[in-house]
């Protein structure tokens, strides 16, 4: 294993020579890799053109000659204009006035806030946008009118504003007869409720956007990251408070569409700004903090897949052709992994081991494992009988009492642990302190007498069927 | 899309008449006339030149996809930008760029981990760079004649070797690239180690 290793940090100090020698003569990449590097390329080639072009343009644009009397002119119109508009608005707005003898009919209806900016800075803008209207019968006119211009006038919290809902609720109780305040709460309650949950745009002083802006450039490691919805909400056009994607909710679009494609259009519509972006995938959070997330990716050699904290990036799927993209999306939040995932996959006759990178000691690291090995259950018959049984130390277990047997090779170079389980196979491979590896079952527990070199145990599922 | 299949199209003609690569010279031309074209057979030729190159560079810092990034930023540069008309040769401007960007990337990526020690530090010039220069040297050479061996295996044991130890991929992503088993990959390859640490041991090489 050491010389090994030696060969590779030798081999990495090649000089540019070499590097021409090794380009010429060997084939580096597959195809789909090298197909999927080139129409980036030409992607990357069309933007940069299309950067140039602006570029040019704005060059040659003519300057602007401002005329006075025509900017009065138009200022002075415009105010006209919204002065009357105002002033016949207000008059148009006046409740009908009930005839006297007939019976008040209760019929409110609070249509609410359709924004609300409030900030704590001083460079913030602060406008309510309230509308109260048809308020009718009798002495209620006069209170929900009341009420109604307080919601106008104010400006207010959107906590504020729920409490001012509530008040409008409670004028209808107290001067509408029984049935019909039943029918007033019915009509006001739904409203107010989602007057208090409609979503708050923030809009920002133009310096406060370009700082915000410039910090989230600078969170950016590579030129293709981006992180758009929160890009948006500084930009004053979504707000800060809009619902975030659930695993249910993903679950629920994953379920009614057929292709992977189809979901994705799904997902931009109810969500258009993935919280972060970058050459290969879109990430939508399920939380601020970002500790689970949908990571939808782009590459055809991947799918769907939903991830927990970790960095993934360098998971792997073998065999992803076969893997529906649904079964990635709908499997339990308990088994977000990739091994549960992979676990159904076996086809009949042949073992499938899958390698993925874990957690070791809260770094993330990669290591090889039996993943290469692919072969029929009886070549591992076969391979079984050169290896011959060691001890265990007392306190291995497996679930349910299941035996141990573990085999070693006769030249001593490193043995096998299986341990028999219905349709999960668990192996230890061995091969010296400095390079071992202990392959465990999700379920039950397998370890070896001597513990020499490890360090933690690495995980891997296998599956294995008749 | 569609722009992409009709240089597909374009390029196989082109090949198909000459039925060999190009040299560099036919390429610019080829830049000039048809830009689509040019860029095909552009990628084609300095594809693994340009992923070896960045490769080298990368491979300690970053991921799959960011080697794949760097090498499509640097043909996508080399397209837009290489002056046709008075260009230096094509493979120097690759290299030079593959290199420079490469390097780039390399400090975006390690930024994080990286240290920061200011220039009025009284600990400044103690600071020493963690390069070996002398064992680079010595290994660049060493590497050289290991590649020799290496080569001399034959294909395709040479390339799963090269695909193993220099880009350090396994048994499955050599069998991609190889279009092979991976099984046979596997045997194969214990089986190249062993004849190429015998034919080293007849060097005194390990």
């Amino acid at each position: 294993m050491n010389e090994n290793r030696k060969l590779q940090d030798i081999l990495h100090c090649t000089d540019n020579d070499t590097i021409d020698k090794i380009a010429e003569k060997y084939t580096l990449s597959d195809e789909a890799t090298s197909q999927r590097v080139y129409e980036r390329c030409v992607q990357k080639m069309m933007a940069k053109k299309d950067e140039n072009s602006g570029y040019t343009e704005m060059f040659t644009a003519e300057k602007y000659k401002r005329r006075t009397m025509l900017r009065i002119a138009g200022l002075s119109a415009a105010c006209i204009a919204v002065v009357s508009g105002v002033f016949l608005g207000l008059r148009n707005v006046k409740p009908p006035v009930p005839e006297r003898g007939e019976e008040s009919s209760v019929f409110f209806e609070v249509t609410n806030i359709t924004s609300i900016v409030t900030t704590d800075s001083d460079a913030v803008v602060t406008t309510t946008k309230a509308n109260a209207k048809k308020a009718a019968a009798g002495s209620l006119t006069s209170a929900a009118e009341g009420t109604a211009s307080t919601v106008k006038t104010s400006q207010t919290t959107a906590s504020q504003k729920k409490e001012k809902n509530s008040v409008i609720s409670n004028t209808v109780r107290s001067n509408a007869n029984p049935s019909k305040q039943d029918k007033a709460a019915d009509t006001v309650k739904p409203t107010t409720q989602a007057a208090a949950e409609t979503p708050i745009v923030t809009t920002l002083s133009q310096a406060e956007q370009e700082r915000r802006l410039a910090e989230l450039d600078a969170k950016k490691e590579l030129p293709s990251w981006d992180f758009p919805r929160e890009r948006q909400i500084i930009l004053g056009n979504y707000s800060a408070d809009a619902p975030r994607l659930s695993y249910e909710e993903a679950q629920q679009i994953a379920a009614r569409c057929e292709t992977k494609d189809e979901f994705k259009e799904e997902l931009a519509k109810v969500y258009p700004y993935p919280d972060f972006r970058d050459a290969a995938s879109q990430q939508y959070w399920f939380d601020n903090e970002c500790s689970e997330y949908l990571e939808v990716r782009n590459y055809e050699y991947t799918n769907l897949i939903v991830f927990t904290k970790r960095d993934t990036s360098n998971d792997r799927i073998n065999d992803i052709d076969n893997l529906d993209w649904k079964k990635a999306v709908l499997i339990a939040p308990d088994l977000r992994k990739l091994e549960e995932i992979k676990a159904d996959e076996a086809k009949n006759g042949y073992i499938r081991v899958h390698d993925r990178a874990v957690l070791v000691n809260d770094s993330y690291d990669y290591k090889p494992t039996l993943a290469e090995v692919r072969c029929k259950y009886d070549d591992f018959a076969e391979l079984w009988k050169k290896f011959k049984p060691i001890n265990l130390c007392p306190d291995t277990w497996t679930e349910n009492g299941k035996t141990v047997l573990t085999y070693k090779d006769s030249n001593d170079e490193g043995y096998f642990s299986i341990v028999p389980e219905e349709g999960l196979v668990t192996y230890i491979k061995y091969d010296d302190p400095d390079n071992c590896e202990v392959i465990m079952q999700d379920k039950g527990c397998v370890s070896t007498e001597d513990m020499a070199g490890l360090k933690e145990f690495w995980n891997l599922i296998v599956s294995m069927t008749d | 899309m569609r722009y992409m299949y009709i240089m597909k199209a374009q390029s196989a003609e082109v090949f198909q008449k000459g039925g060999k690569p190009m040299n560099d010279d036919e390429i610019i031309s080829q830049m000039e006339l048809s830009p689509e074209n040019g860029f095909k057979l552009l990628f084609d030729k300095y594809y693994n030149y340009t992923y070896t190159i960045v490769y080298h560079i990368l491979h300690n810092h970053g991921s799959q996809l960011d080697i794949e990034e760097c090498v499509s930023d640097v043909l996508s540069d080399v397209m837009v930008s290489y002056d046709t008309k008075h260009g230096d040769t094509l493979k120097a401007y690759i290299g030079t760029s593959a290199r420079r960007r490469a390097i780039y990337m390399s400090r975006l990526l390690s930024r994080k981990s990286a240290r920061h020690t200011s220039i009025d530090d009284e600990n400044f010039n103690e600071l020493a760079s963690t390069d070996n220069v002398e064992e680079n040297v010595a290994n660049s050479e060493l590497a050289r004649q290991i590649l020799d061996k290496i080569e001399e295996l034959g294909s395709p044991d040479a390339d799963i070797l090269i695909q193993k130890y220099l880009f350090d991929r396994n048994s499955t992503e050599i069998a991609r690239v190889l279009k092979m088993n991976p099984i046979t990959v596997r045997s194969r390859c214990s089986r190249a180690v062993k004849r190429l640490k015998a034919m080293l041991a007849d060097i005194d090489i390990l």
